[in-house]
């Protein structure tokens, strides 16, 4: 009866996370859904930032200024840091409607409420993801002209297993080190209330794929091609630091959402 | 929902059978029901989002069946969708409750969904408030045992509902209750009454990687089986009572608490004495470390297994009621005093009828949290977190509310209520809103209803808020028209005329009216809401900035 788990010091240990790399490497997409009224928010950014140090390239960030919290009601909060493509997955996942900061891990779990995650169970899902092998795997080519603005990002798509399912791919374009004012709430981040030079990191700004929801590459009952390749052209806007800009690249079963494999590459 | 309905109707056909083969249709069914709809219109002066849906629903029906010692009900919801400022997980419609139950001599039994309180609650509470979109109901199998006169015994095992679902943890609990007096057959009134009582309550919620540390790369290893223990007893005597309840809870390292390894214990004591005329009650708490859910990585007033009372009077007045105190589980010592007292009929200041007086005063810190060594931060992942003296009172002040009502019926057309409230609320830990000032606000509040005839009444209400900080002095004015027992009709203004800043000094009037016929009861209110937090108990759910219609329809059977 004595149905009681007394932990006893240490109450941690220390983890080694596997840095090998397989052929093709199974990567995991960590959305962090928040905004620069958020006041819980630089913590959780901190949260990714560290899983982030640890996993290397086998993690992609993607930090989504969505919902309330990312409102520009002037003064101090004038930007607005919101996209379209954001504020449409945050309408259909709900997850600024749960609260801030929330986020998601290869968006697994959807619709049975399981795939809104806390910042706690961000590194859970993320190793949990890690485990399973990639059933496909893409590569990102860019090429950057810096007096035109004009980014042709190209990316390859290789079928590790056969997946007779409905595929889509999304890229978008994100950018980091943007400074500009965080609410806060935690002083061993920051300033409190508000952090005013806070860095907004892996910040979405577009959507290359026209859309919000991508391009089909594969479709149920038909056979998978052997390789794939799609360009896209896109227009960095001026207020955009190229040289701080990447693409990122997923691929996303359209039946259940999940993520099946993502990668970044840097504009420049 | 068919499936359920089907096990329903199958276990009263299959248990009629064990209730002695009376008629199945000599039962009796009763039942209520309840629908709020808004129609909502931007206002994006006041704060008011667009609502795409432009209309959203709230609605439940609860159905009873009783036939002697047996009784199963359901409850339906729908939330299409949900009222703004409910959480938009409940989207949806389905029967998240449903019981079978039935009492056969010492036993009861009840399987489906239940709600339960072990004593005060510390360790274990499950209910429901549909004013906050709380609730916590266990769904699982519940045991009660009264082997003997006097002794009360308890047992269940189950999960918790999140939205239309259960949480990940499995909750355990036993529970006893001694009535010493009944047991021993004391009947002598002279002899105080003691009862006392003891719970365990345990949750089992299986592990997974939670990585904390400078570096991101310390595991947590974390206890499966979280246990909490808690005793209680009340001696009461003539007009005497002492009532206390003690928790302990193991190492629970979760979200709430920043995945620290202390245990948390609360303390609640309760001393009161009343008599025709005169009342006097003390209660003091200390909470430390006492959030206990089902989920270690759930936040908010999702899958809580207990529950932490607010020592602090529930107000019923809309200005009264602006800052109300949100229970902080993490630890908070609180005391409060109240005296009711009564001035006699016929005396100078009692009037005709007498005069009744409430004089309440709390005040809640948080607890005093020392380092628990010189290399750990307090409060720091993974550790034991801080050390706590249990009998210090923290140097923050979280709350302070003294108040004075008083009412006096003047004659049999006439009666006012007249009350003052001062109140230290401290904003920035109660709402999150850190660096701002402790908001400190004294309240006025003057009710009076004149009754015309037997039927006819009106009701004239003044509110007065005067603050420095937040959003400054706010004023409120009713008039309420009743026609009983069918019509009232409701006018009323509130208005933020002191705000610091000329752009936001906004009215918020309403109108509203309602009609009762037997036991049914429509309501229909338009006008603007402002952004706001309503609490039950401690319990709190925000209110967003609204400005449209409003219908109610409540109606029972």
């Amino acid at each position: 009866m004595t149905s009681c788990d007394k932990v006893d010091e240490p109450f941690t240990k220390q983890v080694f996370i596997d840095t090998t790399h397989v052929e093709h490497q199974k990567r995991v997409l960590l959305e962090d859904y928040t905004g620069h009224m958020c006041t819980n928010c630089p913590t959780a950014a901190v949260i990714a930032e560290k899983l982030k140090n640890n996993y290397g390239d086998k993690l992609v960030l993607l930090s989504i200024h969505a919902g309330p919290f990312a409102n520009a009601p002037g003064g101090d909060f004038a930007d607005d840091f919101t996209t379209e493509a954001g504020d449409a997955w945050d309408t259909y996942f709900g997850i600024s409607n749960v609260g801030n900061p929330k986020g998601m891990v290869n968006r697994i779990g959807y619709p049975i409420l399981d795939h809104i995650l806390a910042p706690d169970g961000w590194s859970g899902a993320v190793s949990k993801a890690l485990k399973e092998s990639a059933k496909v795997d893409l590569r990102i080519t860019n090429t950057y002209n810096a007096d035109t603005r004009k980014l042709t990002s190209t990316i390859d798509i290789e079928f590790v297993e056969t997946i007779d399912e409905n595929l889509k791919l999304i890229v978008v374009l994100c950018e980091s080190g943007i400074i500009a004012p965080q609410k806060n709430n935690d002083k061993t981040i920051g300033p409190t209330p508000i952090i005013f030079d806070y860095e907004h990191n892996n910040m979405l700004r577009a959507s290359i794929t026209t859309g919000t929801w991508g391009v089909p590459i594969a479709e149920e009952g038909t056979v998978n091609p052997e390789t794939l390749q799609k360009s896209f052209n896109y227009t960095l806007g001026s207020a955009f630091n190229a040289d701080k800009c990447k693409v990122v690249a997923f691929i996303y079963d359209t039946e259940t959402n999940e993520v099946l494999q993502v990668a970044e590459k840097a504009v420049k | 929902m068919g499936k359920r309905f089907i096990l329903i109707c199958a276990s009263i056909v299959f248990l009629s059978g064990m209730v002695n083969a009376q008629d199945l249709l000599s039962g009796k069914v009763s039942g209520n029901f309840q629908i709020d709809a808004q129609v909502y219109k931007a206002d994006s002066a006041i704060g008011a989002e667009e609502v795409s849906e432009k209309m959203l629903m709230n609605s439940f029906a609860n159905i009873l069946y009783t036939q002697g010692s047996f009784n199963a009900g359901l409850r339906f919801e729908s939330y299409l969708n949900p009222i703004l400022g409910y959480d938009n997980r409940y989207k949806g419609t389905g029967v998240p409750y449903w019981f079978v139950s039935w009492q056969k001599e010492k036993f009861g039994i009840t399987v489906g969904n239940f709600y339960e309180q072990f004593g005060n609650g510390t360790i274990l509470r499950s209910y429901e408030e549909r004013n906050l979109g709380y609730d916590n109901a266990i769904k699982g199998v519940r045991v009660v045992f009264n082997p003997y006169r006097g002794i009360a015994l308890k047992a269940l095992v189950g999960t918790q509902r999140f939205f239309w679902e259960t949480g990940p943890g499995i909750v355990r609990g036993i529970d006893g209750e001694f009535a010493v007096n009944d047991i021993f057959d004391i009947t002598n009134e002279s002899i105080p009454r003691l009862t006392f009582g003891g719970s365990f309550v345990s949750k089992y919620e299986t592990s997974s990687d939670i990585l904390v540390g400078d570096n991101g790369d310390q595991l947590l290893i974390l206890p499966e089986n979280v246990a909490a223990l808690s005793g209680r007893f009340n001696l009461n005597h003539k007009g005497f009572m002492l009532d206390g309840e003690y928790a302990y809870k193991y190492n629970d390292p979760s979200s709430v608490n920043n995945f620290i390894y202390k245990p948390g214990e609360s303390l609640l004591l309760q001393a009161s004495y009343s008599q025709k005329g005169f009342g006097v009650i003390l209660s003091g708490k200390r909470t430390d470390n006492m959030s206990f859910k089902s989920s270690r990585t759930e936040s908010g007033n999702l899958l809580d297994i207990n529950y932490l009372p607010a020592l602090t009077r529930q107000h019923a007045y809309a200005l009264s009621a602006m800052y109300p105190y949100a229970t902080q589980p993490n630890g908070e010592m609180a005391v409060q005093a109240q005296v009711n007292y009564k001035i006699k009929k016929g005396s100078l200041l009692g009037g005709k009828y007498g005069t009744d007086i409430a004089v309440n005063l709390s005040r809640i810190t948080s607890i005093e949290r020392t380092p628990i060594n010189d290399s750990t931060a307090l409060n720091e992942s993974g550790t034991l977190g801080y050390k706590s003296d249990f009998f210090a009172f923290g140097d923050e002040l979280y709350f302070q509310d003294f108040n004075i009502e008083i009412q006096h019926k003047f004659n049999s057309s006439f009666k006012a209520l007249v009350s003052w409230v001062n109140l230290k609320y401290n904003i920035d830990v109660i709402e999150g809103d850190p660096g701002d000032p402790m908001v400190k606000a004294n309240i006025f509040i003057a009710d009076a209803t004149y009754k015309f005839d037997p039927r006819n009444a009106v009701k004239c209400e003044l509110q007065h808020l005067g603050t420095k900080q937040d959003d400054g002095d706010w004023a409120q004015a009713l008039i309420e028209y009743t026609f009983s027992p069918t019509w009232f009709f409701t006018v009323m203004d509130q208005y933020n005329y002191g705000n610091e800043d000329s752009d936001k000094k906004f009215h918020y009037p309403t109108v509203a009216l309602g009609y009762t016929q037997d036991s049914n009861r429509l309501s229909v209110s338009y006008g603007k809401q402002r952004k706001g937090i309503i609490c039950v108990g401690g319990v709190c759910r925000t209110v967003p900035a609204s400005n449209g219609l409003t219908i109610t329809l409540t109606s029972s059977f």
